[in-house]
Protein backbone atom coordinates (compact mmCIF):
# COMPACT_ATOMS: atom_id res chain seq x y z
CA UNK A 1 0.00 0.00 0.00
CA UNK A 2 2.47 2.32 0.92
CA UNK A 3 4.56 1.54 -1.83
CA UNK A 4 2.35 2.44 -4.70
CA UNK A 5 1.50 6.13 -2.82
CA UNK A 6 5.06 7.06 -2.55
CA UNK A 7 5.09 6.34 -6.50
CA UNK A 8 2.58 8.44 -7.06
CA UNK A 9 4.02 11.26 -4.56
CA UNK A 10 7.33 11.17 -6.47
CA UNK A 11 5.41 11.92 -9.85
CA UNK A 12 3.57 14.89 -8.38
CA UNK A 13 7.25 15.56 -6.80
CA UNK A 14 8.79 15.83 -10.22
CA UNK A 15 6.41 17.22 -11.91
CA UNK A 16 6.09 20.07 -9.27
CA UNK A 17 9.76 20.43 -9.43
CA UNK A 18 9.14 20.97 -13.46
CA UNK A 19 6.93 23.79 -12.83
CA UNK A 20 9.23 25.55 -10.56
CA UNK A 21 12.25 25.40 -13.11
CA UNK A 22 9.52 26.39 -16.09
CA UNK A 23 6.50 27.93 -15.35
CA UNK A 24 4.56 26.58 -18.15
CA UNK A 25 6.59 23.73 -19.12
CA UNK A 26 5.59 21.43 -22.62
CA UNK A 27 4.58 18.91 -19.93
CA UNK A 28 2.27 21.16 -17.78
CA UNK A 29 -0.86 22.17 -18.05
CA UNK A 30 -0.50 25.16 -16.08
CA UNK A 31 -2.77 28.63 -16.38
CA UNK A 32 0.17 30.96 -15.99
CA UNK A 33 -1.99 34.13 -15.60
CA UNK A 34 0.54 34.72 -13.06
CA UNK A 35 2.71 35.93 -15.62
CA UNK A 36 0.82 38.76 -16.33
CA UNK A 37 0.63 40.39 -13.25
CA UNK A 38 4.20 40.75 -13.47
CA UNK A 39 5.75 36.94 -12.61
CA UNK A 40 8.98 35.98 -14.18
CA UNK A 41 8.64 34.03 -16.85
CA UNK A 42 5.43 35.61 -18.00
CA UNK A 43 5.41 37.66 -21.94
CA UNK A 44 7.39 40.45 -22.18
CA UNK A 45 5.30 43.20 -23.80
CA UNK A 46 6.29 46.54 -25.30
CA UNK A 47 5.97 49.20 -27.95
CA UNK A 48 7.21 51.68 -30.00
CA UNK A 49 6.88 55.15 -28.53
CA UNK A 50 4.25 57.03 -30.05
CA UNK A 51 5.42 61.35 -30.87
CA UNK A 52 3.96 63.97 -32.02
CA UNK A 53 0.24 62.75 -31.90
CA UNK A 54 -1.82 66.30 -32.72
CA UNK A 55 -5.99 66.25 -32.94
CA UNK A 56 -6.92 64.26 -35.88
CA UNK A 57 -3.61 62.49 -36.25
CA UNK A 58 -3.14 58.87 -36.14
CA UNK A 59 -0.17 57.31 -34.77
CA UNK A 60 0.76 53.15 -34.84
CA UNK A 61 2.03 52.16 -31.74
CA UNK A 62 3.61 48.92 -32.63
CA UNK A 63 3.66 46.03 -30.55
CA UNK A 64 6.87 43.77 -29.58
CA UNK A 65 6.35 40.69 -27.70
CA UNK A 66 9.13 38.31 -26.46
CA UNK A 67 8.21 34.86 -25.80
CA UNK A 68 10.53 33.71 -22.46
CA UNK A 69 9.31 29.97 -22.78
CA UNK A 70 11.23 26.79 -24.16
CA UNK A 71 8.19 26.35 -26.50
CA UNK A 72 6.27 28.80 -29.54
CA UNK A 73 3.37 30.30 -28.38
CA UNK A 74 0.53 32.24 -30.53
CA UNK A 75 -0.47 35.69 -29.22
CA UNK A 76 -4.05 35.64 -29.61
CA UNK A 77 -5.12 38.97 -28.14
CA UNK A 78 -3.27 42.41 -27.84
CA UNK A 79 -4.96 45.33 -26.29
CA UNK A 80 -4.15 48.78 -25.06
CA UNK A 81 -5.94 50.93 -22.35
CA UNK A 82 -4.87 54.03 -21.48
CA UNK A 83 -3.52 54.61 -17.45
CA UNK A 84 -2.11 57.78 -16.86
CA UNK A 85 -0.82 61.11 -18.53
CA UNK A 86 1.19 63.74 -17.52
CA UNK A 87 -0.84 66.92 -17.17
CA UNK A 88 -3.46 67.37 -15.11
CA UNK A 89 -5.96 69.24 -17.43
CA UNK A 90 -5.43 66.37 -19.79
CA UNK A 91 -7.59 63.22 -18.74
CA UNK A 92 -6.72 59.96 -19.36
CA UNK A 93 -10.09 59.65 -21.29
CA UNK A 94 -10.99 58.24 -25.05
CA UNK A 95 -11.82 61.93 -25.65
CA UNK A 96 -8.04 62.90 -26.00
CA UNK A 97 -6.79 59.32 -26.88
CA UNK A 98 -8.38 56.68 -28.80
CA UNK A 99 -6.59 53.36 -28.63
CA UNK A 100 -8.08 51.03 -31.90
CA UNK A 101 -8.14 47.26 -32.38
CA UNK A 102 -4.78 45.25 -33.22
CA UNK A 103 -4.02 46.11 -36.59
CA UNK A 104 -1.34 44.97 -39.32
CA UNK A 105 0.55 41.93 -39.77
CA UNK A 106 0.97 39.57 -38.85
CA UNK A 107 -2.63 38.92 -38.16
CA UNK A 108 -3.54 37.31 -34.69
CA UNK A 109 -2.77 34.72 -33.52
CA UNK A 110 0.73 35.33 -33.97
CA UNK A 111 3.21 32.91 -33.44
CA UNK A 112 6.31 33.36 -31.77
CA UNK A 113 9.22 30.51 -31.88
CA UNK A 114 10.86 29.80 -28.25
CA UNK A 115 12.37 31.92 -26.68
CA UNK A 116 12.33 34.88 -29.73
CA UNK A 117 11.24 38.58 -29.54
CA UNK A 118 8.82 39.46 -32.28
CA UNK A 119 7.83 42.30 -33.67
CA UNK A 120 3.69 42.14 -34.07
CA UNK A 121 1.54 44.79 -35.64
CA UNK A 122 0.21 47.89 -34.37
CA UNK A 123 -2.30 49.45 -32.45
CA UNK A 124 -3.79 52.80 -33.51
CA UNK A 125 -3.64 55.29 -31.45
CA UNK A 126 -5.73 58.85 -32.59
CA UNK A 127 -6.61 62.05 -30.58
CA UNK A 128 -10.05 62.96 -31.54
CA UNK A 129 -10.49 65.59 -33.30
CA UNK A 130 -12.91 68.01 -31.42
CA UNK A 131 -13.08 66.49 -27.77
CA UNK A 132 -8.82 66.47 -27.19
CA UNK A 133 -8.53 68.91 -24.31
CA UNK A 134 -6.31 71.95 -25.42
CA UNK A 135 -4.09 71.30 -21.97
CA UNK A 136 -3.17 67.93 -23.71
CA UNK A 137 -0.59 69.42 -25.56
CA UNK A 138 2.88 68.36 -25.08
CA UNK A 139 1.10 65.63 -22.67
CA UNK A 140 2.74 62.31 -22.59
CA UNK A 141 -0.27 59.91 -22.41
CA UNK A 142 0.91 56.27 -20.66
CA UNK A 143 -0.76 53.16 -22.15
CA UNK A 144 -0.64 49.81 -21.19
CA UNK A 145 -0.53 47.24 -23.37
CA UNK A 146 -1.78 43.65 -22.99
CA UNK A 147 -1.19 40.85 -24.53
CA UNK A 148 -2.73 36.90 -24.01
CA UNK A 149 -0.81 33.64 -25.49
CA UNK A 150 -1.42 29.95 -25.89
CA UNK A 151 1.20 27.27 -26.85
CA UNK A 152 1.38 27.03 -30.15
CA UNK A 153 0.52 23.95 -32.10
CA UNK B 1 -0.73 13.30 10.47
CA UNK B 2 2.31 12.87 8.32
CA UNK B 3 0.32 10.69 6.26
CA UNK B 4 -2.54 12.55 5.38
CA UNK B 5 -0.08 15.37 4.19
CA UNK B 6 1.39 12.73 1.79
CA UNK B 7 -1.87 11.77 0.38
CA UNK B 8 -3.06 15.20 -0.18
CA UNK B 9 0.42 15.99 -1.80
CA UNK B 10 -0.11 12.84 -3.86
CA UNK B 11 -3.47 13.80 -4.94
CA UNK B 12 -2.66 16.93 -6.09
CA UNK B 13 -0.24 15.50 -8.17
CA UNK B 14 -2.58 13.08 -9.86
CA UNK B 15 -4.44 15.81 -11.09
CA UNK B 16 -1.71 17.56 -12.88
CA UNK B 17 -0.76 13.81 -14.22
CA UNK B 18 -4.26 13.25 -15.52
CA UNK B 19 -3.88 16.67 -17.31
CA UNK B 20 -0.47 15.80 -18.57
CA UNK B 21 -2.40 12.30 -19.61
CA UNK B 22 -5.02 14.02 -21.79
CA UNK B 23 -2.67 16.47 -24.53
CA UNK B 24 -5.62 18.45 -25.87
CA UNK B 25 -7.24 19.64 -22.38
CA UNK B 26 -3.57 20.36 -21.67
CA UNK B 27 -2.98 23.08 -24.55
CA UNK B 28 -6.84 24.44 -24.27
CA UNK B 29 -6.09 25.47 -21.10
CA UNK B 30 -2.76 26.90 -21.47
CA UNK B 31 -2.71 30.39 -21.22
CA UNK B 32 0.14 32.79 -20.62
CA UNK B 33 -0.26 36.84 -20.40
CA UNK B 34 1.77 39.41 -20.20
CA UNK B 35 2.01 43.60 -20.00
CA UNK B 36 3.89 46.43 -20.70
CA UNK B 37 3.25 50.20 -20.70
CA UNK B 38 4.29 52.60 -23.71
CA UNK B 39 4.65 56.31 -23.67
CA UNK B 40 2.67 58.18 -26.04
CA UNK B 41 3.70 61.59 -26.76
CA UNK B 42 1.42 64.74 -27.92
CA UNK B 43 2.49 67.47 -30.36
CA UNK B 44 2.09 71.29 -29.82
CA UNK B 45 0.74 73.29 -31.21
CA UNK B 46 4.19 76.02 -33.10
CA UNK B 47 4.34 79.29 -32.24
CA UNK B 48 3.50 81.64 -35.24
CA UNK B 49 6.74 83.37 -36.75
CA UNK B 50 7.37 86.93 -37.77
CA UNK B 51 3.96 88.58 -38.29
CA UNK B 52 3.62 91.37 -40.89
CA UNK B 53 1.93 94.38 -40.97
CA UNK B 54 0.59 97.22 -43.50
CA UNK B 55 -1.58 99.68 -43.06
CA UNK B 56 -3.59 101.74 -45.45
CA UNK B 57 -6.33 104.18 -43.74
CA UNK B 58 -8.48 102.34 -41.82
CA UNK B 59 -7.36 98.50 -43.51
CA UNK B 60 -4.66 96.90 -41.35
CA UNK B 61 -3.46 93.74 -43.74
CA UNK B 62 -1.43 90.92 -41.64
CA UNK B 63 0.90 88.20 -42.98
CA UNK B 64 2.71 85.70 -41.29
CA UNK B 65 4.20 82.70 -41.96
CA UNK B 66 2.43 78.97 -42.13
CA UNK B 67 3.08 76.68 -39.14
CA UNK B 68 3.35 73.50 -39.22
CA UNK B 69 0.20 71.47 -37.35
CA UNK B 70 -2.17 74.34 -37.83
CA UNK B 71 -5.40 73.98 -39.59
CA UNK B 72 -5.77 77.74 -38.56
CA UNK B 73 -4.94 80.95 -37.26
CA UNK B 74 -6.39 83.20 -34.87
CA UNK B 75 -5.55 86.98 -35.57
CA UNK B 76 -6.11 88.93 -32.10
CA UNK B 77 -5.24 93.13 -31.62
CA UNK B 78 -4.77 94.62 -28.36
CA UNK B 79 -4.21 98.24 -27.55
CA UNK B 80 -0.61 99.06 -27.55
CA UNK B 81 1.23 98.26 -24.57
CA UNK B 82 -1.63 96.50 -22.70
CA UNK B 83 -3.53 93.29 -22.68
CA UNK B 84 -6.60 94.63 -23.73
CA UNK B 85 -7.71 92.77 -26.77
CA UNK B 86 -9.95 94.56 -29.18
CA UNK B 87 -12.92 93.03 -31.28
CA UNK B 88 -11.47 92.08 -34.65
CA UNK B 89 -13.39 92.82 -37.61
CA UNK B 90 -14.12 92.15 -40.35
CA UNK B 91 -12.07 90.07 -42.71
CA UNK B 92 -9.32 89.30 -39.77
CA UNK B 93 -12.55 87.30 -37.32
CA UNK B 94 -12.72 83.70 -36.32
CA UNK B 95 -10.48 80.97 -37.34
CA UNK B 96 -8.68 81.80 -40.90
CA UNK B 97 -7.10 79.21 -43.30
CA UNK B 98 -5.15 81.76 -45.16
CA UNK B 99 -2.24 83.56 -43.87
CA UNK B 100 -3.10 86.68 -44.46
CA UNK B 101 -5.98 88.77 -44.15
CA UNK B 102 -7.15 92.43 -43.94
CA UNK B 103 -9.30 94.42 -41.31
CA UNK B 104 -11.08 96.75 -42.42
CA UNK B 105 -12.69 99.62 -40.14
CA UNK B 106 -10.13 99.54 -37.89
CA UNK B 107 -10.40 102.62 -35.32
CA UNK B 108 -7.92 105.65 -35.36
CA UNK B 109 -5.38 104.30 -32.68
CA UNK B 110 -2.66 102.30 -32.01
CA UNK B 111 -2.38 98.85 -32.17
CA UNK B 112 -0.35 95.56 -31.68
CA UNK B 113 -1.37 92.78 -33.96
CA UNK B 114 -0.67 89.19 -32.86
CA UNK B 115 -1.56 85.73 -34.52
CA UNK B 116 -1.99 82.01 -33.04
CA UNK B 117 -1.76 78.83 -34.75
CA UNK B 118 -5.12 76.54 -34.04
CA UNK B 119 -6.36 73.28 -34.83
CA UNK B 120 -9.01 72.12 -33.89
CA UNK B 121 -9.81 72.55 -29.88
CA UNK B 122 -5.89 73.58 -29.74
CA UNK B 123 -4.82 76.80 -29.90
CA UNK B 124 -0.74 78.01 -30.11
CA UNK B 125 0.94 80.75 -28.29
CA UNK B 126 0.31 84.08 -28.58
CA UNK B 127 3.33 85.40 -31.99
CA UNK B 128 5.20 88.37 -31.17
CA UNK B 129 3.21 91.26 -31.15
CA UNK B 130 3.45 93.95 -33.97
CA UNK B 131 2.18 97.71 -33.88
CA UNK B 132 0.04 99.39 -36.54
CA UNK B 133 -0.77 102.69 -36.01
CA UNK B 134 -3.97 103.59 -37.55
CA UNK B 135 -4.71 107.22 -38.53
CA UNK B 136 -7.77 107.48 -41.13
CA UNK B 137 -6.94 111.32 -41.73
CA UNK B 138 -4.22 113.34 -42.26
CA UNK B 139 -2.99 115.65 -39.36
CA UNK B 140 -1.46 118.64 -39.89
CA UNK B 141 -0.22 121.46 -37.30
CA UNK B 142 0.89 125.19 -37.43
CA UNK B 143 4.13 125.74 -35.29
CA UNK B 144 4.17 129.94 -36.40
CA UNK B 145 2.09 131.83 -35.77
CA UNK B 146 0.55 130.60 -32.56
CA UNK B 147 -3.42 130.43 -32.74
CA UNK B 148 -4.62 133.84 -30.92
CA UNK B 149 -1.20 135.16 -30.70
CA UNK B 150 -0.47 138.99 -31.32
CA UNK B 151 3.00 139.69 -33.44
CA UNK B 152 5.07 142.47 -33.48
CA UNK B 153 6.97 143.34 -36.53
CA UNK B 154 10.71 141.92 -34.80
CA UNK B 155 8.61 138.67 -33.08
CA UNK B 156 7.11 137.83 -37.10
CA UNK B 157 10.62 137.96 -38.20
CA UNK B 158 11.85 135.63 -35.23
CA UNK B 159 9.07 132.99 -35.94
CA UNK B 160 10.22 130.61 -38.49
CA UNK B 161 13.60 130.01 -40.43
CA UNK B 162 12.58 132.08 -42.54
CA UNK B 163 10.09 134.84 -41.71
CA UNK B 164 6.50 133.47 -42.43
CA UNK B 165 4.58 130.67 -41.87
CA UNK B 166 5.29 126.79 -40.91
CA UNK B 167 4.22 123.79 -39.60
CA UNK B 168 4.06 119.93 -40.22
CA UNK B 169 1.84 117.29 -41.71
CA UNK B 170 1.07 113.82 -41.32
CA UNK B 171 -0.68 111.42 -43.61
CA UNK B 172 -3.05 108.94 -42.94
CA UNK B 173 -1.93 105.43 -42.43
CA UNK B 174 -0.29 104.16 -45.87
CA UNK B 175 -0.58 107.47 -47.08
CA UNK B 176 1.48 110.44 -48.26
CA UNK B 177 0.71 114.26 -48.28
CA UNK B 178 1.00 115.43 -52.19
CA UNK B 179 0.10 119.20 -51.53
CA UNK B 180 0.09 121.65 -48.70
CA UNK B 181 -1.94 124.93 -49.09
CA UNK B 182 -2.58 128.50 -47.41
CA UNK B 183 -4.96 130.95 -47.41
CA UNK B 184 -5.13 133.87 -45.60
CA UNK B 185 -8.18 136.16 -44.50
CA UNK B 186 -8.34 139.59 -43.29
CA UNK B 187 -11.71 140.22 -42.39
CA UNK B 188 -14.36 139.62 -45.34
CA UNK B 189 -11.06 139.78 -47.78
CA UNK B 190 -8.74 137.09 -49.06
CA UNK B 191 -5.07 137.48 -49.73
CA UNK B 192 -4.77 137.31 -53.73
CA UNK B 193 -0.88 137.32 -53.70
CA UNK B 194 -0.20 140.78 -53.70
CA UNK B 195 -2.73 142.18 -50.72
CA UNK B 196 -5.82 141.58 -49.08
CA UNK B 197 -8.25 142.30 -51.75
CA UNK B 198 -9.89 139.14 -52.99
CA UNK B 199 -13.63 138.64 -52.44
CA UNK B 200 -13.07 134.83 -52.17
CA UNK B 201 -10.94 132.58 -50.77
CA UNK B 202 -7.90 131.67 -53.08
CA UNK B 203 -5.40 128.79 -51.79
CA UNK B 204 -1.53 129.19 -52.63
CA UNK B 205 0.92 126.46 -52.37
CA UNK B 206 3.14 126.59 -49.68
CA UNK B 207 6.92 124.55 -49.29
CA UNK B 208 7.47 121.04 -48.33
CA UNK B 209 4.79 119.01 -47.00
CA UNK B 210 5.91 116.93 -43.65
CA UNK B 211 7.71 120.35 -42.42
CA UNK B 212 6.19 122.87 -44.80
CA UNK B 213 6.82 127.08 -44.69
CA UNK B 214 5.44 130.10 -46.90
CA UNK B 215 7.68 132.92 -46.67
CA UNK B 216 5.55 136.23 -45.77
CA UNK B 217 7.16 139.21 -44.85
CA UNK B 218 5.36 140.92 -42.34
CA UNK B 219 5.07 144.12 -44.88
CA UNK B 220 2.74 141.98 -46.61
CA UNK B 221 -0.12 143.14 -43.56
CA UNK B 222 -1.02 146.63 -43.51
CA UNK B 223 0.04 148.85 -40.94
CA UNK B 224 -1.69 148.87 -37.37
CA UNK B 225 -2.94 145.87 -36.02
CA UNK B 226 -5.40 143.54 -37.49
CA UNK B 227 -6.44 140.00 -37.27
CA UNK B 228 -5.91 137.47 -39.57
CA UNK B 229 -7.31 133.79 -40.04
CA UNK B 230 -4.46 131.59 -41.76
CA UNK B 231 -6.37 128.39 -43.67
CA UNK B 232 -3.77 125.21 -44.60
CA UNK B 233 -4.89 122.70 -46.02
CA UNK B 234 -3.05 119.08 -46.68
CA UNK B 235 -3.37 117.05 -49.43
CA UNK B 236 -3.35 113.30 -49.11
CA UNK B 237 -2.29 110.73 -52.00
CA UNK B 238 -5.98 109.19 -51.65
CA UNK B 239 -7.19 113.12 -52.41
CA UNK B 240 -8.54 113.20 -48.91
CA UNK B 241 -8.04 117.17 -47.30
CA UNK B 242 -7.68 118.67 -44.17
CA UNK B 243 -7.82 121.66 -43.52
CA UNK B 244 -6.61 123.90 -40.11
CA UNK B 245 -7.14 127.26 -39.52
CA UNK B 246 -4.94 129.66 -36.98
CA UNK B 247 -5.83 133.51 -35.83
CA UNK B 248 -3.64 135.62 -35.13
CA UNK B 249 -3.02 138.92 -34.64
CA UNK B 250 -0.12 141.86 -36.14
CA UNK B 251 0.41 144.94 -34.96
CA UNK B 252 2.99 146.90 -37.23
Amino acid sequence: MLKPLSMVLSVALLVTGAVIAYPADDALAVDVTLAAQGAPGGLGVSGSAVTGLYPGNKGQLTVVVKNPYRFPVSITAVSGHLVATSRPGCKATYANLTIGRYAGAPALPARIAAGKQARLGYLPVWMPAKSVADACQGATFTLRLNATARKAG
Amino acid sequence: MTIRTVQAVAAAGLAVGVLVCSPGIARAGWTAAGRGTVPVAAGRMPVVGEVGIQVAAAKVTIAWPAAAHATGYRVVRYAAGTSTTAVVGAGCSGVLTATTCTETGVPDGTWEYAVRAVRNSWSGALSARVPAAVATTAAVTTTFPVDKATYTTSAWAGGCPSPGFCGTSTPASGQSITKVEYSLQSGTKFWNGNNFNAGSERYFTASGTTNWSVPFAVTNFPTGKGTYTLSVRVTASSGQTTTRTTDFTVER
